[in-house]
Order: C-alpha cells, then sequence, then structure tokens
C-alpha cells in the first residue's frame, strides 16, 4: 500500500512538469499490426490536451467537452467515439492525479516488481481487460491498456519539456 | 325507572356483544376523500410496486461511503419485505442476456443493399483510419458495415458516479423495492423499525420512503390525540363537577352520552359498508353538542316541571339534525357519514334527555342571585349588518387550499428528506397507468404515447410492438446476411484485414426471431412492473406532460397531488351546493321557530360563521376541515339562536349556553393545541365561534 502511494506520488511529482513527450504504439488486432504515433501530452487543470504535431491533430478534453481538431479545423465526433475517447482520458487524469481512493474504486491494485497492473472492477471491465502503469528509475515512463477486442495502447513517455 | 338509563346502556352493550362480528370499522382514510374510481387507480398503483419505494443515500463518494452502501445493501436484502435493491447503472445479467437476444430487433437496421464495391470502400475506410486517426477506435467485428445502430436508452431519474447511482451531489443512493404500501401501517411499522436499526450503525446516512409518512405520523397523531383526550376529560370533568356540582348529573350525562354514541355506531356500521374511524370519532365528539339539550332543561328545571316537551330544545333538534340530516345525501364520504352518525345519536340523546331524564332523580338547580346586567347592549342589526360585511370580504378574499396532505402532521423533517431525494431528478417524469386487454395491446399502447411523447420511458423503450417486430422480423429474415458475411471476408482479405477476422459477421441475427412478449419481470429493476387482474394488464409510463394524457382511454394520471386536488375542488364545489340548501332550510326553520326575533337568532349563526370565515381568510387559506366545521359552528349555533329568542328566564338560558359552550370547548375547542392541521383546523374554528357567540349572548339585544 505505502510501495503504490509512494509511487503514485513520485509520478505525480513527474507529471506535474504539465508537458511531455510520448510514443504511442497501437496493436490492430483487426490487422495484426503496430501502428506508431508521436505527439505531446499537457496536464490541465480538469482535463488534458494531447497534440500530434506530424499530423498536424489534437484532442484537448477540458470540463467534460471534448474537442477534436485537424488541421486547426474542429470536427465533430461520433457520440460512440467520442464516449470512448473520454472514458479512456478519464483513466488517463485519474493515473496522472494519483487519487488513490479513486484509482481503488474502479480498479483492483496489483503491485508486480516494477509493474503496477490496473484490474478494472467496474463496467469498463467490458472494454478494458488490465492497465499496466511501467516505471522506470521511480519514474513512470509506459502506461499500456489492454482491450478487450485483443488490441492494445501503449504509451511510452519520453521526456519532459 | 329510576335505573332505567342504566339498563339502555346494558341493552346496547349486550347488542353490541352480540353483533360485534358484524361491527365494521373501517381504517382505509383514503376512502373518504378519493372518489371509488381514484381508489382504485391508486391500488393499482400501488400493485405496480409505485410508492412502495425506498430510497437510501450515503453522504460522499469516496470509499467509505462505497463501503457502507455495499454493507447497508447486504444486511437489507436479508429482510423479506424487500423485493430488490439497485445501487448500480450496470444492467443485470437478465438485462444484458435480453439485450444479447434482442439487438438486431431493437437497433436501427439499415436496409440498403451493400454491394461488393461499396463494401470494399467500407472496409477499406476503416483500415485507413486505424493508421489516420490519432484517437483510437475499435473495429466491430460483428458489425463492420454499421448496419446496425442502437441509441441508448436513458433511464430517467438516474444520476451517476461511477457504476454507481448516485443523489446529486449529495452521495451515493439505493433504490429499494419493498412490499410495503404507505396505508399497510403494520408491514410499514415493522420495516421501518428494521431500516432504522439497521441504519443505526452509521453516519451520514439518510432514509426516505412514502410509508415513512404513516409510521412517524400516526405514532405523532396518537401522541396528540391521547394528549387532547385527557385535555378535553379534564375540562369536562372541571365544568360538570366544579361549576355545576352535581354527580349524579354528571354520571347520568356521561351514561346517555355513551349510550346515544352506541346506538348510532350499531346502526351506522350496519347502514354503512365502510364505517370509517375518522368519521366514528368526529360523530361521537359531535354527540357532545346534545349537552346543549340538558343544561338547557337542566338550568330551567325542565324535569321538575310539568311539561312534556320544552319547544326552544325541540326546534334547536330539529334544526340541527335536518342540517345533518340533508349532508348525509352529500357525495363526500367523510362528511355523509359523520352527518349520519350525528342525526343518530343526537336524536337518541334527545329522547334519553327528554323522555327519560325526568324519570331519573335529577336534583333541582338551586339559582343564584348573581347574575350581571350589561345596559350597553347593541341592537341586532348591528350585528347582522357586520356579519354580511364580514361575509363579503371573506367571499373576495377566500383562498381554498386544494392540497389534502396539508391536512395531515406536517413532518417537518421527513418533508425536508423527501425534498432532499427528489431534488436530484433533473428532469420530472410522472407516472401514468396504462392498460389493456392483453400483453401485446399494452406494449402497443405504451407506444402510442411513446410516440406522442418521445422522451417517455416504459417497456416500449425496450420491446416493440408485435406488428413492428413481425415487419422487422420480416427483413432481418429475408436479408442475405450469409452472403454479405462471403464477401466482407473476400474483401477483408484483399484489403490486408487479418485472416478469418470477420468470420462471424452478422451471425449474431438469430434465424428464429420471436415477436413472443419476453418475460417482462426483467425490468422491474427499472420501476417498470406489470400487474393484471381479471380483466386487464397495467403497467406505468414515466411521461414529461401529463397535460394530455386523458385524450387515451387506455392511460390514467396517477399524480397524486393532482389527484387530490381534483377531488379537492369537487368537494369543495357539493360543499358548496349542499351548505347553501341547508343554510337555506336552517333559515326556513328559523323563522317557523323564533318568528319575531328572526334576525337576532340568526345572527347566532352568521355571527359567528362570519368573524370565523373573515379570521380565516385574513390569516390563511381555507381547507376542508375549516369548512366542516363551520357546519358544526352552525349546529350549535342554531340551538343557542332558538334558546335565546324563545327564552323565558334569559338568565338561566344564558347560563346554560355558558355551560354548553365551555363543553363544546372541551369536545372540539381543545383541537386548536393540536399540532394536526386536521384537528388544529377544528379547534381554530370551533374556538373563533365559541367567542363570538359569547360576544353576541353578552353584548346583543
Amino acid at each position: 500500500m505505502v510501495k503504490i502511494i509512494i509511487f503514485l506520488l513520485l509520478f505525480v511529482n513527474y507529471l506535474l512538469a504539465t508537458t511531455y513527450d510520448f510514443t504511442e504504439v497501437r496493436y490492430s488486432d483487426a490487422l495484426d499490426k503496430k501502428i506508431k504515433f508521436q505527439g505531446t501530452i499537457t496536464f490541465v487543470e480538469d482535463g488534458l490536451s494531447i497534440k500530434y504535431p506530424k499530423e498536424n491533430k489534437s484532442l484537448t478534453y477540458k470540463n467534460n467537452v471534448l474537442i477534436y481538431e485537424e488541421d486547426d479545423k474542429k470536427i465533430s465526433l461520433e457520440n460512440i467515439q467520442e464516449r470512448k475517447v473520454i472514458q479512456y482520458f478519464k483513466i488517463l487524469i485519474l493515473v496522472h492525479n494519483a487519487n488513490i481512493n479513486e484509482i481503488k474504486n474502479i480498479f483492483t491494485v496489483i503491485e508486480k516488481n516494477s509493474k503496477t497492473i490496473l484490474l478494472p472492477i467496474t463496467s469498463l471491465s467490458q472494454y478494458i481487460k488490465k492497465v499496466e502503469l511501467l516505471k522506470y528509475n521511480n519514474k513512470l515512463n509506459q502506461i499500456q491498456l489492454f482491450l478487450q477486442n485483443n488490441d492494445s495502447i501503449k504509451i511510452n513517455i519520453n521526456n519532459e519539456i | 325507572m329510576k335505573y332505567s338509563n342504566y339498563i339502555i346502556l346494558s341493552i346496547l352493550l349486550l347488542i353490541a356483544v352480540i353483533f360485534k362480528d358484524s361491527i365494521h370499522v373501517s381504517t382505509n382514510l383514503l376512502s373518504l376523500f378519493a372518489s371509488k374510481n381514484s381508489i382504485e387507480k391508486l391500488n393499482i398503483a400501488d400493485k405496480l410496486g409505485y410508492s412502495k419505494e425506498m430510497f437510501i443515500a450515503v453522504k460522499g463518494f469516496d470509499n467509505t461511503s462505497k463501503i457502507k452502501i455495499k454493507e447497508i445493501k447486504q444486511k437489507l436484502l436479508k429482510n423479506k419485505k424487500i423485493i430488490s435493491i439497485t445501487s448500480n447503472i450496470v444492467p443485470s445479467q437478465e438485462i444484458k442476456s435480453f439485450y444479447k437476444k434482442n439487438y438486431p430487433l431493437m437497433a436501427e437496421f439499415n436496409n440498403e443493399v451493400q454491394t461488393k464495391e461499396l463494401i470494399y470502400s467500407k472496409l477499406e475506410k476503416l483500415y485507413k483510419a486505424q493508421f489516420t486517426n490519432i484517437f483510437y477506435s475499435s473495429i466491430n467485428k460483428d458489425d463492420p458495415l454499421k448496419l446496425f445502430n442502437l441509441n441508448s436508452i436513458n433511464i430517467p431519474n438516474i444520476q451517476n458516479n461511477g457504476d454507481l447511482i448516485a443523489l446529486g451531489s449529495y452521495g451515493y443512493l439505493m433504490k429499494i423495492t419493498t412490499t410495503v404500501s404507505p396505508s399497510d401501517m403494520a408491514k410499514a411499522s415493522q420495516l421501518y423499525d428494521e431500516v432504522k436499526y439497521i441504519l443505526n450503525e452509521y453516519d451520514n446516512v439518510v432514509a426516505f420512503a412514502p410509508f415513512f409518512y404513516t409510521v412517524e405520523n400516526s405514532k405523532k397523531i396518537k401522541d396528540d390525540v391521547k394528549w387532547i383526550i385527557i385535555l378535553s376529560t379534564l375540562f369536562l370533568l372541571i365544568i360538570y363537577y366544579l361549576l355545576i356540582k352535581n354527580l349524579r348529573l354528571l354520571s347520568h350525562t356521561i351514561v346517555t352520552l355513551a349510550s346515544s354514541m352506541l346506538f348510532s355506531i350499531l346502526i351506522s356500521t350496519f347502514v354503512y359498508q365502510e364505517f370509517n374511524i375518522l368519521s366514528l370519532a368526529f360523530g361521537m365528539s359531535i354527540t357532545a353538542v346534545s349537552i346543549d339539550y340538558l343544561l338547557h332543561y337542566y338550568f330551567h328545571n325542565f324535569y321538575q316541571n310539568s311539561e312534556k316537551i320544552d319547544k326552544s330544545v325541540m326546534y334547536g333538534y330539529l334544526t340541527t339534525t335536518v342540517a345533518f340530516g340533508i349532508f348525509t345525501f352529500i357525495p363526500i364520504a367523510i362528511i355523509a357519514q359523520i352527518s349520519f352518525f350525528a342525526v343518530i345519536s343526537l336524536s337518541f340523546a334527545y329522547i334519553i334527555f327528554t323522555f327519560i331524564f325526568p324519570y331519573l332523580d335529577i336534583p333541582q338547580y338551586v339559582e343564584n342571585e348573581t347574575s350581571l346586567k350589561s345596559n350597553n347592549k347593541i341592537p341586532a342589526y348591528i350585528f347582522f349588518i357586520s356579519s354580511i360585511f364580514l361575509l363579503i370580504y371573506s367571499y373576495f378574499n377566500i383562498t381554498l387550499d386544494t392540497n389534502i396532505r396539508h391536512l395531515d402532521y406536517q413532518n417537518t423533517k421527513l418533508m425536508a428528506l423527501e425534498k432532499l431525494f427528489k431534488q436530484s431528478n433533473d428532469i420530472k417524469m410522472y407516472p401514468v397507468i396504462v392498460h389493456a386487454k392483453t400483453k401485446e395491446e399494452l406494449i402497443k399502447n405504451l407506444h402510442i404515447i411513446n410516440k406522442e411523447q418521445v422522451s417517455s420511458f416504459s417497456l416500449a423503450s425496450f420491446i416493440q410492438d408485435k406488428r413492428t417486430c413481425l415487419k422487422k422480423k420480416e427483413i432481418l429474415e429475408n436479408y442475405n446476411f450469409k452472403n454479405l458475411n462471403n464477401i466482407i471476408n473476400i474483401q477483408a482479405n484483399a484489403i490486408g484485414f487479418r485472416d478469418s477476422y470477420f468470420k462471424n459477421s452478422y451471425s449474431f441475427i438469430d434465424k428464429n426471431i420471436n415477436c413472443e412478449i419476453y418475460d417482462l419481470k426483467i425490468f422491474q429493476s427499472y420501476g417498470l412492473s406489470i400487474y393484471n387482474d381479471t380483466k386487464n394488464y397495467y403497467t406505468i409510463a414515466l411521461i414529461k406532460d401529463t397535460k394530455n394524457i386523458d385524450n387515451f382511454d387506455f392511460a390514467t394520471n396517477i399524480n397524486i397531488k393532482q389527484i387530490f386536488t381534483k377531488v379537492a375542488n369537487e368537494m369543495y364545489k357539493n360543499l358548496l351546493i349542499y351548505s347553501i340548501i341547508v343554510i337555506s332550510i336552517i333559515f326556513i326553520l328559523l323563522f317557523l321557530s323564533v318568528k319575531k326575533r328572526y334576525i337576532y337568532a340568526l345572527n347566532y349563526i352568521l355571527f359567528p360563521i362570519s368573524i370565523t370565515l373573515a379570521g380565516l381568510t385574513t390569516i390563511g387559506s381555507v381547507n376542508i376541515m375549516h369548512i366542516f366545521s363551520l357546519i358544526i359552528l352552525i349546529a350549535i349555533g342554531i340551538d343557542y339562536g332558538i334558546y335565546m329568542s324563545n327564552s323565558k328566564k334569559l338568565s338561566n338560558t344564558i347560563l346554560a349556553i355558558k355551560y354548553s359552550l365551555l363543553s363544546t370547548f372541551s369536545a372540539f375547542g381543545v383541537l386548536i393545541f393540536s399540532s394536526i392541521t386536521a384537528l388544529n383546523s377544528i379547534g381554530i374554528v370551533i374556538s373563533f365561534g365559541i367567542s363570538s357567540i359569547f360576544i353576541l349572548m353578552k353584548g346583543m339585544k
């Protein structure tokens, strides 16, 4: 328990740096292929913003509103799509805020060597098998989501900006 | 003859013992106010679980609150009076399998022909999106072409925090379905104690159920009535013993009142199938008015005279019974029953006081020469004109209270809790009962409402009507999903999807689609029950606007507030009609009994009523109990008006009326100390009335 809190606090300290680079690798079971994206993530109060400079696309979630922009133009998403993105962002915000009570409300937390495994205990389990948090030098450097449809999303945190 | 009074009571008691099994007194207060039709509606609503719900909320959204919710839920589920508890928005296993089985029927289906080219283009778009979409988008391997689209069903009045149901920003909420309806006192009291026992262990937990009012208010009413009976008895004893100082008179009066009440109980319960306990209580109080007759006889030494009948008392009795006699025909159960009881008991008491008491050796009244005479009396016509002005003032200022719930004990603590639980419902939805001869017709009717009010929530939100279902079934059965699956797999391979990834696409469409009505019990957790009697099937639909619901002959509004407002308005209308008839007849009878001093006698009715009405309209609104008490006031006023107009010895009549007023205050006036609005209203009217009669007695010439 103490270990988890210390780990999360360290993680918070790291993330409080607000903006950092990341590499995202998605595995698509339908394609049996890995797809790589690179971008920056910024945590703001009550939200976050993810930018993919190469594609000139961005997603901003603040005060329960999601904005998707392509080439600086706002584009509306399908309802289902939007709900899923918000759900995904909420998980990222939850891990960032390191609210252990909140996390334990939704996940069973398992510590395994340098990994922290979060197993969903709510309706999230319909979509997510598990979330793995990997730390290096006491700093979180990888988040991996394993989805029920055998897809996965791996986010490597590269460096603080 | 000396003991005839006791013999009569003994005979009546014997009859009561013999016929005790056929004396039925109803405790269903609803039947007194609501029409038979409204009661039937509410009974069906009761069977559908409406008003049998209980809510428990735990403050906060932290882990401790979550644990509390879980623990309380487990403890409550052991109780046999609890049917189900919903604390989670995740659908039950039964509902999940319902969705799975009925998905093709529930979802909108794009029936367009899917050509090879179209399929290729759609799949290619899907493939490319995986590389270009910066947000993750999953591929639905069952329906890659998105031919089916199911709009999510919003469960009304439910907010959530994570997976758990929330009560606004207060905390977590549990919705509990019980077997207890608010009218079931014994069960309500039991479950109330059991729930309170469990919740006592926890801090920051609040609970509410409609039956809590039954339990808490009935305890409060019992305490209140107990205190009022003690107070009333004390007053009566003081009057008889300390003022009249005649124990013999006291015991005979009590025996006569008991006999009159018992006689009336026997007759009333024989005539009415459902004679109500409240009517009984009121009727017994009105019986006390007959003490007027006795006091008039006593202070005028009637029992020592050779006269057989005192005309003043006889006219007083006849006018009162005629007034109540007319009210027995009013289509308001409570007033009709009370009036019937009053006619019987007052008649019985009049006969005993007039024809039996002369043989009971009642001691003679010895006069005291202390009567005060005042020369500064005001003429009767001044009181008459003032009364007319006060009545005009009341007419222009009167507001009628149509909320019958206001008559109950105002349980502010519970009302605040009810408000807290209702506040979280951001969109107000009102229940209506929908009925039909068959289940199929019931679903069809629900869809008719749904068409009119798209946001309505009912079984129609989940189940299609048979015609639509059969049409959809035909479309799905005629669609070549096997061929579609083949083309998808070939095209997907060509584009670069993993081999056989879509091998099961569109295989979820059941070949044997069934349009028979599913087991509807599974929707009970959403408050959508179904009930059937020999004639009909019934269910509840929640709608936003109940205004036009009466246009559908299969739908009935069960908004209790609206039902009672309608009932109250009808009551006021009937009361007005009957009051006009009664007052007109009283005017005629009064004229026949007093003739020359007509205005003088009439003031004993008009002045108390106008003063009371003006007072009530100035303080606030007038309720049904105020009006009914005004009728009692008329009954009292008639007697005094006749006695005073026809009095041969005014000082003795005044004395008789003084004691009579005191005994009336003991019976009704003490109700002013009650915290129950219904009783307090009677107390206020009678106290106002007694005071104004006193003013008339002392100040009118």
